[in-house]
């Protein structure tokens, strides 16, 4: 009965070996990466920018910054940020071309960072309010965050641009 | 002793094979992969949000469900992309390119920029988003027609799309009052350029701008670059009420090489939006990606959406399609591409040096 327990248990062991599961493997300690954008919260603007920054990354590691579009669809920025020798890294979202053609519309987004296969590695959110709608329509988050809505003047409406045309 | 040594053999390999991955039946290759869309213009041009439609319906057509990841390379009017796609593109069914009609145009007419040879690529499949729209700004519309005023401004990339054909034949036969600004990196950073002030006069198929621009009353779309079929360019339907640029032409219309010149500038224009994978990937990805393409144009999904953001009548070619397509559009005689090349020189667009 022993003999059989114990041929049972080596068994067991071995394959699980074989099988690649860290049976013995230490317990290391590790950074885990991490990312974070600021603002976290910040008016939907053509002209805003996000700074997002990372650490906990390999050193020289080339990190892409992801989000899920409006449709759905996932997107990386152009440009990868690559790791400095601390693992941290910092990329600016320049949200021009992003806002304008309505890639992002207003909500909260999740950003991620991957690696050169796509694995997500880390996320963070932002959250992107359009300040031209009434401010009591704003979510709640929008409020807290302290946000004003922009001084000047109203948009150049349809009719406007017509009789500019003409 | 034999028991026990026998009972640890057995049990070894019952645990060894059942968990081993060639017991259950293989998972689709894509399962758990994620796909890179590379597009070749600017975020939110007319490439970029093809690659996004795709890329929100493809998925569902495809073995395993990939993730598909969007990603822009503007610059070169899709040289950099294509240069860096044509010579470092995994051939690992996991690297795609969105291209467009301005990389064909370089590779006809500008061999010192264009590192690539398109046929190569292993062709996915293509949307034709019907003809081009040349628009002009109301306001200066009446400079267009007149020598002695201030010429009317055109803003282009490197002066390669395919409706610059309709710019630089308009010039040269109809006498158009044109100026150009190049150096746009896409027709979104045109558009914007217009929104600006900056240049009165651009063209697009995206119905989506188009349609907009009409609706806020600030152009007149003098022409368009039409569909060739039949040896006749005809109107798109969404846009039916507009003369094509051969109709605008009328008596004027160029014979010969000329007009031989202005069909093969033009040709890019049917192939339009393609997706291709690098040279040599495997049959077998290809296979099942234009099997997914062909499964996802059929999709009432990704029919929406094209004909909410770009385009109420369009065309898709698959696989070898697209591949004919392109060859035969890049099948030009030099003596047209020649001709082509003297017009760029002779207005003052980028020169693009004959070898």
């Amino acid at each position: 009965m022993k003999k059989t327990f114990a041929a049972a248990l080596i068994g067991v062991i071995l394959s699980l070996l074989l099988l690649g599961v860290p049976v013995f493997a230490a317990s290391k300690s590790e950074v885990r990466p991490s990312i974070s954008c600021s603002p976290s919260v910040l008016p939907l603007d053509k002209k805003a920018n996000v700074i997002i920054l990372g650490s906990g990354f390999q050193p020289g590691q080339e990190v892409l910054i992801l989000f899920h579009d409006a449709l759905g669809v996932l997107t990386a920025l152009p440009e990868p940020a690559v790791a400095n020798e601390r693992g941290s890294w910092a990329t600016v979202w320049e949200m021009s071309d992003y806002v304008g053609k309505k890639i992002i519309t207003d909500g909260v987004y999740s950003i991620m960072a991957a690696d050169a296969k796509y694995n997500v590695l880390a996320t963070t959110t932002a959250g992107f309010v359009d300040v031209s709608k009434d401010a009591k329509d704003w979510p709640d988050w929008a409020k807290a965050a302290g946000l004003k809505k922009p001084e000047g003047k109203p948009k150049e409406g349809k009719e406007e641009k017509k009789k500019k045309g003409n | 002793m034999r028991k026990f040594i026998c009972l640890c053999i057995v049990l070894m390999f019952v645990a060894f094979w059942s968990g081993s991955p060639g017991h259950a039946a293989a998972p689709p290759y894509y399962k758990g992969k994620s796909i890179e869309i590379m597009g070749e213009s600017r975020v939110g041009g007319g490439t970029d949000t093809m690659a996004r439609i795709i890329a929100s319906v493809l998925p569902k057509h495809i073995p395993g469900n990939p993730n598909i990841v969007v990603r822009a390379m503007p610059g070169g009017a899709g040289a950099i992309a294509n240069n860096i796609f044509y010579a470092k593109g995994k051939p690992d069914g996991l690297h795609l390119m969105m291209n467009s009609s301005s990389p064909i145009a370089l590779q006809l007419r500008s061999r010192d920029i264009a590192k690539y040879d398109l046929t190569k690529l292993e062709h996915i499949g293509n949307v034709n988003r019907g003809s081009n729209m040349m628009m002009v700004r109301k306001t200066v519309l009446k400079r267009l027609y007149d020598p002695k005023a201030e010429p009317v401004i055109c803003g282009t990339k490197e002066g390669e799309e395919t409706w610059m054909a309709m710019a630089l034949w308009g010039k040269e036969f109809l006498g158009w009052n044109i100026r150009w600004i190049p150096g746009y990196s896409g027709t979104s950073d045109i558009e914007l350029a217009f929104q600006r002030g900056e240049i009165d006069m651009f063209a697009t198929s995206n119905a989506f701008i188009i349609k907009r621009l009409l609706e806020e009353g600030v152009v007149e779309i003098i022409a368009q670059g039409g569909t060739y079929k039949n040896k006749k360019f005809q109107r798109r339907p969404d846009f039916a009420n507009y003369p094509t640029f051969e109709e605008v032409l009328g008596k004027k219309k160029p014979a010969g090489v000329a007009w031989q010149a202005y069909i093969a500038w033009v040709g890019g224009n049917d192939v339009d939006k393609f997706l291709v994978a690098p040279r040599n990937t495997p049959k077998k990805y290809v296979n099942i990606l234009r099997t997914g393409f062909a499964s996802m144009a059929k999709d009432p999904k990704f029919d929406g959406l094209v004909k909410k953001m770009v385009s109420e009548a369009y065309d898709v070619g698959v696989g070898e399609e697209t591949g004919d397509l392109l060859k035969e559009v890049l099948n030009v005689p030099p003596a047209a591409l020649d001709f082509g090349r003297e017009l760029q020189e002779k207005y003052g667009l980028i020169a693009t040096k004959k070898k």
